[in-house]
C-alpha cells in the first residue's frame, strides 16, 4: 500500500485504537459525529473547518503529549491570500514608525540577536466556541485550536531596541504577508501597548520544536506572546511599526474584543456596553482520556488524564471528579516546563460498579484563577473555560 | 484486528518521540535554494441546492471557501442577514441589494433555524 494511504488510514483510526487500548473496551460512539480530516503541506491529517483560508483543528488525542508535534498543530488564517512561497533572500523584518531609525532585518540578522526559547501554549481566542449556548457564528472549534510548543527566536524587545523606540510611543503594530482578496478587506494588523511589547518574554520566533516554522504556522517568523491568545501571534511577520497613538483598525476594533468586566461575559444573547481588546488567556483544563461516551469496565483501573494551563501564571493544582462534582480528588501533575506551558495531569480511577459517570476536571493557577461551573457567555465566543464534563458508561 | 491494534500502538510509541520531526516526505512542500514553497490542495465542500445558490457561489467565494457556510450553527434569518451585511459593508463583497437579499434568503432557507 502507498505510504500516504497507510498513514491516512492510521491517523483516521488512531483515536479509536488508542481509546480501546487505554480503556480495554470499545467506545460506544465510534461513528458518531465523524469529522472530515484533510492533509495540507507539512501537516498530518487534521480536522477541516475551512479550506480557504485554511482553518484546521488538532484531534484531541495529540494532547496526550506534553509537546504538540509541528505537523499536528492547529492552523488558523483570516484572509484568503496566505503566503505559499517565501524567499529568505528577499524576506525582511521592517521596524519603523516612531523610532530613531528604520531597520530591515534579514533572517541572518534576526538570528544574530540573543536566541531564547519558551514552551508556551498557543490557543485561538475562539477555542471551544462550538460549546457556546446560545451558539455564536465564527470558527466552530471544539478543543483543538490549541497546542503546546517550544518556540525559539529573538526577543521582540531586542528587535525594537535595534530601531530605538522614541519617547511618546503608545502602541506597536504587527503585520504579516497575508492579505485579503479585495482591497476593501481590512488587512490583518494587530497591536500591543508599547509597555507590553517591551516585556522580556515576547519573541519573534523562527523555530517551533527546534525546526523552522511550517508555512501554515507562519514561516519564516511569527510573534509569540506567551500567556495571551494567539490573535496577537502574527504569522509570516514582516512589519513592526511604533505609533504615538492607540491603534484601532478593524482587527483590534471592533474585532477581537471582549466585554470590559471581570468575567469578560454578558447575559447570554445580549451585547456588552463597553469592550476591550482580548488579551490574557483564561485558566483551563481539558480532559483528553477517557473520551466522551467511552465504555469502561467496572473494577478495571483507568487513567483519567488531560492538560491544564493558564495565561502565564502556571498551574497550582487540578482536581478531578468522577461523580458529577460531588467529590473532588487532586490530580498528579506531570513535568513542569514553565509558567507558559501546559502541564499534563493524571488521576487513577477504578470505577466500583456499572453505571453512567460524569467526569470533570478543574484547574487553578498560581494566582488563584480557576474555572467557572457555568459557561460565561460573550457574543464573539471567546475565553471558553467552563469546567468540562464528559460522560462515560461503566459496564 | 489484534495485529493491527498492536502496530498502531507501536506506531504511537515510536511516533511520540518525534516531536521535532517535520514531514519531509510530502511533495507538496519544496525548498529550492532560499525559497520554501507549498502547494495547497483544492478542497471543495458542496452547498445545498436551492434558489440563490449561484449568488453565494459567485460572490462569497471571492473571499472564502463554501465550508465557512457549512461550518456555522443553524441561525435565524436575522443573524444570517447580519452576517451577510458584515460581509458586504465591512469586507466589501461586491453585490447589489437584490443579490444581497437573494444570498440572505438562500442562507436562511438552507442553513437556518427556520425562524
Amino acid at each position: 500500500m502507498d505510504n500516504r494511504l497507510t498513514r491516512r488510514f492510521f491517523l483516521k483510526t488512531v483515536g479509536v485504537f488508542t481509546a480501546t487500548a487505554a480503556l480495554g473496551s470499545w467506545p460506544t460512539n465510534i461513528f458518531a459525529d465523524e469529522k472530515k480530516l484533510v492533509r495540507l503541506p507539512e501537516k498530518t491529517d487534521l480536522i477541516l473547518l475551512t479550506s480557504r483560508p485554511p482553518q484546521l483543528e488538532t484531534p484531541l488525542h495529540y494532547f496526550k503529549e506534553l509537546l504538540t508535534p509541528n505537523e499536528a498543530l492547529f492552523v488558523r488564517w483570516h484572509l484568503a491570500n496566505i503566503p505559499t512561497s517565501v524567499d529568505l533572500s528577499q524576506w525582511r523584518l521592517n521596524i519603523g514608525g516612531n523610532t530613531d531609525r528604520e531597520v530591515k532585518l534579514s533572517m541572518d540578522d534576526l538570528k544574530k540577536l540573543e536566541k531564547v526559547s519558551y514552551t508556551a501554549v498557543i490557543q485561538c481566542s475562539g477555542n471551544g466556541r462550538s460549546f457556546f449556548e446560545p451558539r455564536v457564528p465564527g470558527g466552530q472549534w471544539d478543543n483543538g485550536a490549541m497546542g503546546n510548543v517550544t518556540w525559539t527566536g529573538a526577543r521582540l524587545k531586542d528587535v525594537l531596541n535595534a530601531a530605538g523606540i522614541k519617547a511618546g510611543s503608545v502602541d506597536v503594530t504587527f503585520n504579516g504577508l497575508d492579505s485579503g482578496p479585495l482591497p476593501t478587506v481590512p488587512d490583518l494588523v494587530k497591536s500591543l501597548p508599547v509597555d507590553k511589547a517591551m516585556e522580556d518574554d515576547i519573541i519573534v520566533a523562527y523555530e517551533m520544536n527546534g525546526a523552522p516554522l511550517t508555512m501554515l504556522n507562519g514561516f519564516p517568523a511569527r510573534l509569540v506572546v506567551p500567556g495571551w491568545y494567539a490573535t496577537y501571534w502574527v504569522k509570516a511577520l514582516t512589519d513592526i511599526k511604533v505609533l504615538t497613538q492607540t491603534f484601532e483598525e478593524f482587527w483590534m476594533k471592533p474585532a477581537y474584543r471582549i466585554p470590559d468586566n471581570a468575567c469578560g461575559c454578558v447575559e447570554p444573547g445580549s451585547a456588552p456596553k463597553k469592550t476591550v481588546p482580548i488579551n490574557r488567556m483564561t485558566t483551563r483544563s481539558v480532559i483528553v482520556t477517557p473520551t466522551q461516551g467511552s465504555g469502561l469496565k467496572a473494577k478495571k483501573p483507568v487513567e483519567v488524564m488531560g492538560v491544564a494551563f493558564s495565561g502565564g501564571y502556571g498551574i497550582k493544582d487540578v482536581v478531578v471528579s468522577v461523580d458529577n462534582g460531588k467529590t473532588w480528588n487532586t490530580a498528579r501533575l506531570g513535568r513542569d516546563l514553565g509558567k507558559y506551558s501546559w502541564v499534563l495531569w493524571y488521576h487513577s480511577w477504578r470505577p466500583a460498579k456499572p453505571g453512567k459517570y460524569t467526569v470533570m476536571a478543574k484547574a487553578t493557577n498560581s494566582i488563584g484563577e480557576s474555572q467557572p461551573s457555568d459557561s460565561l457567555w460573550n457574543p464573539a465566543g471567546y475565553l471558553w473555560n467552563k469546567i468540562e464534563k464528559i460522560e462515560v458508561n461503566v459496564i | 484486528m489484534k495485529k493491527l491494534l498492536f502496530f498502531s500502538i507501536l506506531a504511537i510509541a515510536l511516533g511520540s518521540g518525534s516531536v521535532y520531526a517535520q514531514d519531509k516526505g510530502a511533495k507538496d512542500m519544496v525548498v529550492t535554494g532560499n525559497t520554501k514553497s507549498i502547494t495547497l490542495p483544492d478542497i471543495a465542500t458542496p452547498l445545498k441546492d436551492g434558489p440563490g445558490k449561484e449568488y453565494v457561489e459567485g460572490n462569497c467565494t471571492i473571499c472564502h471557501s463554501t465550508d465557512y457556510i457549512n461550518m456555522q450553527p443553524k441561525m435565524p434569518k436575522a443573524k444570517w442577514s447580519a452576517t451577510v451585511k458584515k460581509m458586504v459593508k465591512t469586507f466589501g463583497c461586491p453585490v447589489n441589494d437584490a443579490e444581497m437579499k437573494a444570498i440572505e434568503d438562500y442562507l436562511a432557507a438552507n442553513y437556518g433555524t427556520g425562524s
